[in-house]
């Protein structure tokens, strides 16, 4: 018997906070070119690779995940309180996990800056490789969807 | 003359749908073409491998890896893989029909055509490019060893449960260590086969003993490749230890950088559920409304075809059984947005055991559950006459998406015209 009250209480109270529109995922659809630049230990340029693939932030609690730009996919930690700042700071790396040594560069690090009044977003990559040096960096301008998006804007993210 | 006329076009008929699909795989997957034969998503998931450590999904990347040249790449070994595995599905699927003695042209036919199956997959080289392709296979040889002992006595029948009871503890850490979804996919229908084959089989206690081990050491196998989910610095090993040209044809753009399913090794479970969200805000929850109730209404038909219902009779419990396997095997429709793949493996592995039960002497017994008897007896009422017909024309016109990008394309051959 208790099943049948429990079980539609949890429902209800699932729906209700699924109104809560703060604790829905929200998205930015954004264009904009990445480069890929790889060079050796002297710092001499070995190759350039670029695109100009879409990039999709998808903002849900304090993580950012990006899965359509190459470049830049991945899970993202938010690192500064968007909510007295307008620059959202995220990383590759939990913010405050110290077992990733600021001298391991073998480790890929990623820092972003997303600025959600411009809609500018700025990232880098850095790491190395067998001796070689990797830096990836993209600048994009995002536009706000919301709460919602749609697959057909993956298409045309490039015009 | 007439009837000899009649066969003629059925079997013109299922002949064009095999050969169609089959002829279109095998040359979309062993020809020369410069772009990826499948998707990146799935493409990148078979080649997640153990060169960062022990990680869920990585054990046929690790195979993949050792046999393949790096010279040439894991792409041309990858793509006469999930080719193989495909005729390999065709050949298993038809070895179960043969055996069960299904014998009837009007089953088979929408059995092939029913969206996200043979002809389908073929046509569209989605489905079976997918992991899950390995569990049918696995699944569909159970069903033809279960057929087959059903069909033995004595110490034959002993010796055949016992491979029955046995492959799927061996196979199933296996194929959890392949994509650890299994547990949901087809996990429980594996269960509900042995739980049948228990019933039916009580003075053999081994059995028992067996179901019990499988359902133990799935969940041991599930927990242990939970644990080692990954994270983002495992994710890029896994990326630098593909060959290099792979990784130029897969990310032009950034062929240094992880990216789709290596990446995704990295998520957390917030962000598999996010999808979910997805499928709901991008409104495509209408769209795979309209294909389950497609597929549900097709493997109606084709369980209708295969057990039809008297009235003289109480209807048989193979319903229920059908039913009861439905709703266990559609808990990835909570955790995944993919909600295509779901609804194709389903109706794929729900046919398999429907023939398979054909044999099955549980199966045959009178359903009791009330539920069940008034779903039956409400669908006999609004069957409309030609409902043959309207899952035929279901299965020639659509083409169901495997996943979300793919929504606007939901006719057969669309995306040629575009």
């Amino acid at each position: 018997m208790l099943h049948k009250v429990t079980y539609p209480i949890i429902l209800i109270c699932s729906l209700l906070m699924g109104c809560n529109q703060s604790s829905l995922p929200e998205y930015w659809l954004c264009s904009g070119d990445s480069s890929q630049r790889v060079y050796d230990a002297q710092l001499n340029l070995l190759e350039v690779y670029t695109g100009n693939d879409p990039l999709m932030l998808e903002k849900f609690g304090n993580t950012m995940y990006q899965f359509l730009a190459p470049a830049f996919s991945g899970k993202y930690f938010i690192c500064s309180d968007s909510s007295k700042n307008p620059e959202i700071y995220m990383q590759f790396h939990p913010c405050d996990d110290a077992s990733i040594p600021a001298n391991n560069v073998n480790q890929p690090t990623r820092h972003a800056m997303f600025n959600l009044d411009s809609g500018e977003f700025q990232i880098r990559e850095f790491r190395t490789l067998n001796r070689k040096i990797i830096i990836n960096d993209g600048i994009f301008a995002c536009k706000s969807l919301g709460h919602s998006f749609s697959f057909n804007d993956f298409n045309h993210a490039k015009d | 003359m007439l009837k000899i006329k009649e066969n003629h076009l059925i079997f013109l008929a299922l002949a064009i749908i095999i050969e169609i699909p089959v002829i279109l795989a095998i040359v979309w997957m062993t020809g020369d073409y410069r772009e990826p034969r499948f998707n990146i998503w799935p493409v990148t998931e078979w080649l997640v491998n153990y060169q960062g450590g022990f990680v869920r999904r990585g054990l046929i990347g690790e195979f993949l890896l050792t046999i393949s040249d790096p010279i040439s790449g894991i792409l041309p070994n990858l793509y006469r893989f999930v080719l193989s595995s495909y005729i390999f599905y065709i050949t298993i699927f038809f070895a179960v029909y043969a055996l069960a003695k299904i014998k009837n042209n009007r089953v088979l036919i929408l059995a092939l055509l029913i969206q996200g199956g043979i002809y389908h997959m073929g046509i569209s080289a989605d489905f079976y490019t997918r992991k899950e392709n390995l569990f049918l296979i696995f699944f569909g040889f159970l069903c033809l060893l279960y057929i087959n002992a059903s069909k033995k006595v004595g110490e034959s029948k002993k010796k055949r449960l016992l491979w029955l009871v046995s492959l799927p503890i061996i196979f199933g850490p296996i194929l959890i260590l392949i994509h650890e979804a299994y547990l949901f996919m087809s996990f429980p229908l594996t269960a509900m086969l042995l739980f049948i084959v228990c019933k039916e089989n009580p003075s053999y206690i081994y059995l028992r003993f067996g179901f019990v081990l499988y359902v133990g050491i799935c969940l041991i196998f599930f927990i242990s490749c939970s644990i080692h989910h990954g994270d983002v610095v495992l994710a890029q090993a896994i990326w630098d230890s593909l060959p290099w040209v792979d990784r130029v044809k897969l990310s032009p753009s950034a062929p240094y950088s992880q990216f789709a399913a290596i990446s995704s090794i990295g998520w957390s479970l917030g962000q598999h559920l996010s999808t979910i969200y997805g499928v709901f805000i991008t409104g495509g929850v209408y769209i795979w409304i309209f294909f389950i109730l497609g597929n549900v209404l097709t493997l109606a038909v084709i369980a209708s075809l295969i057990y039809p219902i008297s009235a003289e009779s109480r209807p048989k419990r193979i319903y229920g059984l059908l039913v009861i396997g439905l709703i266990v095997s559609s808990a990835m429709f909570l955790i995944a947005a993919d909600w295509g793949r779901w609804i194709a493996f389903m109706s794929n592995q729900l046919l398999l055991l429907m023939f398979a039960l054909s044999v099955s002497t549980f199966s045959k017994g009178e359903e009791k559950s009330k539920l069940i008897l008034n779903l039956i007896q409400y669908t006999q009422k609004i069957a409309p006459k030609y409902l043959f017909y309207i899952v035929l024309v279901y299965g020639l016109v659509f083409q169901m998406p495997e996943c979300c990008v793919q929504y606007p394309n939901i006719f057969v051959f669309q995306s040629l015209f575009q």
